[in-house]
């Protein structure tokens, strides 16, 4: 026997041992949780909580015919509820195929050369076991490497890899916000009436990753002959719309690095504020920053702003690295 | 007097009020009411922490007499124009102007956690005896917090002040609050769609809007 066909029978030794590690691998774990939400039929409330207030809402989510149905009903206060409907899941975004991505190299083997490798700027590590909404959870921490980001502690279904609690934590380990299934159930009974919602319920718009450029072409009549750019991104960030490497025609650029995203506006002034007025603004709700100030862009004011979740600092970072690009 | 102006007050009695929210206090028109505010919650909580201690000195206002004393004090040393009326001397107005404007985009936010998690108390603005004195204390600061940076940034001519300077604030105030609210959340349903963690970012949504 070759020493190669000796080398390729102890790999195929070596992959059910591999597929037992699932569990305690953090990479697959986080793969599956990408998966789990999208593919799976569940029902279930969790409470939401950020600084001193909390919220309750109530969750379904399932697939008819390759499609996701998903109802989400406020608990507490105004009645709202948002319905998303017939997101085919044979559409990934590019999140989720940082975090997808991920379990592919890890089967290659080749963590080391992608730039864009979610390893590269967390930690991952398994917490053991823990008993979150009555089921069994896998506790998962990522921290991050860099300031730019915020850590996460998710717990996670054993047995389908949903996420059922997470906890996102900011400098100093702080808890900025804490989402965490009080009751769930698998494979509830739901037909599309459940979906259909009542008139009030929002129902928010899906730009495909493909899609978005063509549409972006028709928002984008106010950019006439010209097109934006984010100079300064922080590290593992990529365009969510494919191809498009950080330069905008639409007045919208939205960011991830597979776990945190974060959207910049750009938005001609109207020529009310003057650009002597270059007051700049600052929120904070959670984990969910605003950052807006005036740029002189061309000598024109624009108003620039960073919504996401992400440190303010790195909000503001993005906020001035704003530049026109003529083409 | 609002509720945000009142959760201010409880944290300055707190010691957690930040610059900005202690500027908002003392630009508040109803400096009555505020004060009102002040000094009840004092009531409350030295109640609650000391029950029957110091009890006869409760009813004492000495406030009136040390703002006379303060008021003569700065009159006798150092002149201040254009400052009488307003009487925050540590208040320089270009930095004061970029920082109400900043402030007014925190109110916005901040108005609808508190409108949102917890309109009961909304109306009630007697939070005294009946209640627990963590009423004065409801919402919290960091909830709604924000900080505006004059980093150079800012540079404010008196002229450019408009004469009705509150009227057109507030208009732009309620316009930069509508573009912040859509902006988070198209922001959001993009979120959704690439963190992994969907249902979590429309949570993060307190009130969303069709347009």
């Amino acid at each position: 026997m070759s020493f190669f066909s000796r080398l390729s029978l102890l790999l195929l030794l070596l992959i059910p041992a591999l597929s037992l590690a699932a569990e305690s691998n953090p990479r697959l774990l986080l793969d599956k949780m990408s998966h789990s939400f999208r593919e799976l039929n569940y029902q279930g409330t969790f409470s939401f909580q950020r600084a001193n207030s909390i919220e309750s809402l109530r969750i379904a989510h399932t697939v008819i015919d390759g499609e996701e149905y998903e109802r989400l009903e406020y608990m507490d206060g105004d009645k709202r509820e948002i319905i998303r409907r017939g997101h085919n899941l044979d559409c990934v975004h590019p999140g989720h195929q940082l975090v997808r991505f991920y379990q592919h190299q890890q089967n290659l083997k080749s963590t080391a050369d992608d730039p864009n490798s979610l390893g590269d700027y967390y930690r991952f590590t398994v917490d053991g076991m823990d008993r979150v909404a009555g089921r069994s959870a896998i506790n998962l921490t990522i921290s991050p490497k860099d300031t730019h980001r915020f850590g996460y502690r998710l717990s996670l279904d054993k047995a389908s890899g949903l996420l059922l609690r997470s906890e996102l934590i900011g400098p100093k380990g702080k808890v900025l916000e804490r989402f965490q299934f009080v009751e769930i159930s698998f494979s509830p009974d739901l037909s599309k009436e459940h979906f259909a919602g009542a008139e009030e319920s929002y129902h928010p718009s899906h730009d495909a990753p493909a899609v978005a450029m063509r549409s972006v072409a028709a928002k984008g009549k106010n950019w006439k002959g010209q097109s934006w750019k984010v100079q300064w991104l922080p590290g593992g960030f990529t365009s969510t719309v494919a191809n498009q490497e950080a330069v905008a025609e639409d007045d919208m650029a939205t960011f991830t690095d597979g776990m945190a995203v974060f959207s910049v506006f750009l938005e001609r002034d109207s020529g009310k504020v003057k650009l002597s007025q270059a007051i700049e603004g600052r929120a904070q709700k959670g984990a969910t920053t605003a950052y807006s100030r005036i740029l002189a862009l061309s000598g024109q004011p624009h108003r620039v702003t960073v919504v996401g979740e992400i440190p303010a600092k790195t909000a503001q970072q993005i906020a001035r690295s704003i530049v026109l690009v003529s083409r | 007097m609002s509720e945000h102006l009142r959760e201010s007050v409880s944290a300055l009695m707190d010691g957690e009020a930040d610059d900005l929210e202690l500027r908002r206090l003392l630009a508040a028109e109803n400096t009555g009411k505020v004060s009102g505010s002040w000094s009840r919650y004092h009531l409350v909580r030295d109640t609650l922490q000391n029950p029957g201690q110091d009890a006869e000195f409760r009813h004492l206002d000495i406030s009136q007499q040390i703002s006379i004393a303060i008021a003569e004090e700065t009159e006798t040393t150092t002149a201040m124009p254009e400052q009488s009326e307003n009487s925050n001397p540590w208040w320089k107005p270009a930095a004061g102007f970029a920082v109400a404007a900043s402030v007014a985009m925190v109110v916005v936010f901040g108005v609808q956690t508190v409108d949102q998690s917890n309109p009961t108390l909304n109306s009630n603005s007697i939070a005294v005896g009946s209640q627990p004195v963590t009423s004065s204390r409801v919402y919290p600061v960091q909830a709604a917090s924000m900080q505006a940076s004059s980093n150079g940034a800012v540079s404010l001519s008196s002229s450019e002040l408009p004469g009705d300077a509150a009227a057109s604030k507030a208009a732009a105030d309620l316009e930069a609050q509508k573009r912040l609210d859509k902006y988070i959340l198209r922001h959001t349903e993009r979120a959704a769609l690439n963190n992994g963690q969907g249902v979590i970012s429309f949570a993060r949504v307190a009130s969303f809007e069709e347009q």
